[in-house]
């Protein structure tokens, strides 16, 4: 099932960062994406309705996530932002509906496997100019602060 | 001084055959730069004793008899993302102001062996990861067409320097339509060529399995030319294709005779009207031209936008992790590694950046990676699948390379996914590895440039620019691209 909801819906749709967590409007978002959705049309007619979802992504986990990828974020921002990738997650949701048994993943486009070069020596990188570059260097090394220090 | 050509092809025969020299080429194009990008903002950096030195040194060679190469003198700019050894390349970026790159990207070094001349760095989301060049740590680029608007992104520095004549040809890199959108937006020709014809060594890495460099131009004989002269296989990059520079002029006026036109009946809708109608009369002009179009299903298209936004931030999360205030750019002082780290890429990233590296270690993290990045890979797999039974049936394939002309600044900046239904039509190719170009079609609404986007099979990017050249000729021929209402 295909149906064309223009763009410019789908962007006023999600451009209403309040609506797009309720079950009313996310669906808007995956409109003319996903086969196999529960879809009825809305009382206005314009409007979409998907069975309501759970919330894709909590404050704590995009903590978390914040934690690993060594961000840190101030409370305003982690609410920006589970708001922000909660819609995200809950787009990209159309792919659930998707048969995905046995397709064999695909990684990267090229049919190279295990490349490999002529075991030859050739020009590296002057180490002078690397460690210039550095924020900090001494003695042909990149200094780092203490790795043992104030834990998390 | 007005009456310099304007295409790469004419400058450099003029420079190798003396009717010019690479000195006035370049001072004509910096001029230009002086007079205006104040206003437009394209370049990160202007290289401007650079240019004028190296200018120096090919008209020495010409005076020598020595033959400077195919790009003699033309002026050339740079996405900063392309590593220049000496020359700061920032990727728009805090976390990388005042890095200088210890060695040149492989494209950098064969556009110098031709003969080119950089001209500057050009402005771009920073990383690459946006779609109106508004998330640069150095301000948005405008669009020289009309400065309230976007020039579309993420290499809109690079799409806008060759629209407003700072430089004839530029290159930019394109991991979901990042040099197609801006191209059509700008109103100049804009390639990602097959994945794997272009050396990536030196691209400061967003998408690995994503990204290619390609060339901006304003013909399609300039964009084959600066395309050849930078393909060819690199031992420095092992998904490099390995076989010789692609071959692209010398086919270019073959025409389309004969040539199975796709159309996707299933495209996902969404263009506006005034591109809609751009390209339908691209259909008709290549059915004139003797063209047969034929109608094609592909059914996964409209799922690689998911497949893109989970792979690509994926990949992102793990190529962004390097930038940890160790080895290169910007360092905030903490008493611990581990404190440090965070306390350098919270201040040097910015909020786009921040988010797809969120959005990305999520699809990877433990207990999410077969929901999120395991299933977007098989959905990569889907449309690999839909393009190829699309190529038995069509030699290439016509679609919009944005659904709509530019846009007006800050109208989707506060919008991620609103910014990223920009990429719906390009970002399919990226996912399949296969090329494709969009070529500027007339116009649309406020007259602003539409383009068109040729998608070809992996490899056939002669083709591809086959039926590129016969719609611009196209256009030089006939005088209807105003469309009505514009």
């Amino acid at each position: 099932m295909r149906r064309g909801l223009s763009f410019s819906k789908r962007w006023r749709l999600c451009q209403n960062r309040d609506r797009c967590h309720s079950p009313v409007t996310s669906v808007g978002l995956h409109f003319g994406k996903a086969a196999g959705y529960r879809i009825s049309l809305g009382a206005g007619g314009d409007s979409l309705r998907r069975v309501p979802d759970v919330p894709k992504i909590s404050a704590a986990d995009v903590s978390k996530v914040a934690t690993l990828a060594r961000l840190s974020l101030t409370d305003d921002e982690l609410t920006t932002a589970t708001a922000e990738l909660s819609a995200m997650l809950d787009y990209f949701a159309d792919i659930d509906a998707l048969d995905l048994d046995g397709v064999e993943p695909m990684m990267q486009p090229t049919p190279l496997a295990n490349v490999m070069r002529e075991d030859i020596e050739g020009e590296t990188l002057d180490r002078d100019e690397v460690l210039s570059q550095a924020p900090l260097a001494e003695d042909g090394r990149f200094r780092v602060p203490p790795i043992i220090g104030i834990q998390d | 001084m007005s009456d310099q050509p304007t295409t790469a092809v004419d400058l450099a025969e003029n420079v190798r055959s003396g009717i010019t020299t690479a000195v006035e080429v370049v001072d004509e194009y910096l001029a230009r730069v002086d007079e205006r990008d104040g206003e437009i903002n394209a370049f990160n950096l202007v290289l401007i004793d650079q240019a004028r030195e190296r200018a120096a040194e090919i008209d020495e060679m010409i005076s020598l008899g020595r033959d400077p190469g195919r790009l003699a003198g033309v002026p050339v700019a740079l996405k900063d993302n392309l590593c220049t050894r000496g020359i700061p390349t920032t990727c728009s970026s805090k976390i990388l102001a005042d890095w200088k790159p210890p060695y040149d990207a492989t494209v950098v070094t064969r556009l110098r062996g031709a003969g080119a001349i950089f001209v500057g760095k050009t402005n771009l989301d920073e990383f690459a990861m946006g779609s109106s060049t508004e998330n640069s740590a150095f301000g948005p680029t405008k669009n020289p067409l009309d400065t309230t608007r976007v020039p579309g992104g993420s290499s809109g520095g690079s799409a806008a320097a060759v629209a407003a004549n700072f430089a004839a040809v530029s290159f930019g890199s394109d991991t979901g339509g990042s040099i197609r959108q801006p191209a059509a937006l700008c109103g100049v020709v804009g390639v990602k060529p097959t994945y794997g014809a272009v050396s990536r060594l030196g691209l400061i890495a967003f998408g690995s399995s994503l990204d290619q460099i390609g060339p901006f131009a304003h013909t399609v004989r300039d964009a084959a030319v600066a395309l050849e002269t930078i393909s060819g296989h690199d031992p420095g990059d092992s998904t490099s294709i390995q076989q010789g520079p692609l071959d692209l002029s010398r086919t270019l006026d073959s025409g389309v005779e004969g040539l199975r036109v796709g159309r996707i009946s299933d495209l996902p809708k969404g263009a506006s009207p005034d591109v809609e109608e751009r390209l339908e009369a691209a259909f008709d002009a290549l059915r004139e031209a003797g063209a047969e179009i034929v109608d094609v299903e592909m059914p996964a298209f409209n799922y690689g936008l998911t497949a893109y936004y989970l792979i690509a931030p994926a990949e992102a999360s793990s190529n962004l992790a390097r930038f940890d205030g160790v080895r290169f750019g910007m360092r905030t002082s903490a008493p611990d590694t581990n404190s440090m780290y965070t306390a350098t890429r919270t201040d040097g990233f910015g909020a786009e950046v921040k988010r797809r590296i969120m959005l990305g270690t999520y699809a990877l993290s433990a207990g999410y990676y077969d929901a999120y990045y395991g299933r977007a890979q098989k959905v990569r797999r889907l449309i690999a699948n839909d393009f190829a039974a699309a190529y038995a049936k069509a030699d290439v394939l016509l679609t919009p390379a944005s659904p709509t002309v530019a846009f007006k600044l800050g109208d989707k900046a506060s919008d991620p996914l609103a910014m990223y239904l920009c990429d719906t039509y390009t970002i399919p190719s990226n996912l399949t590895g296969d090329p494709g170009m969009s070529v500027p079609f007339g116009t649309g609404e406020h007259g602003l440039p539409v383009g068109v986007q040729i998608l070809a099979p992996a490899l056939k990017d002669d083709v591809m620019f086959q039926a590129a050249a016969t719609l611009e000729r196209h256009m030089q021929t006939h005088q209807d691209q105003n469309v009505s209402g514009s």
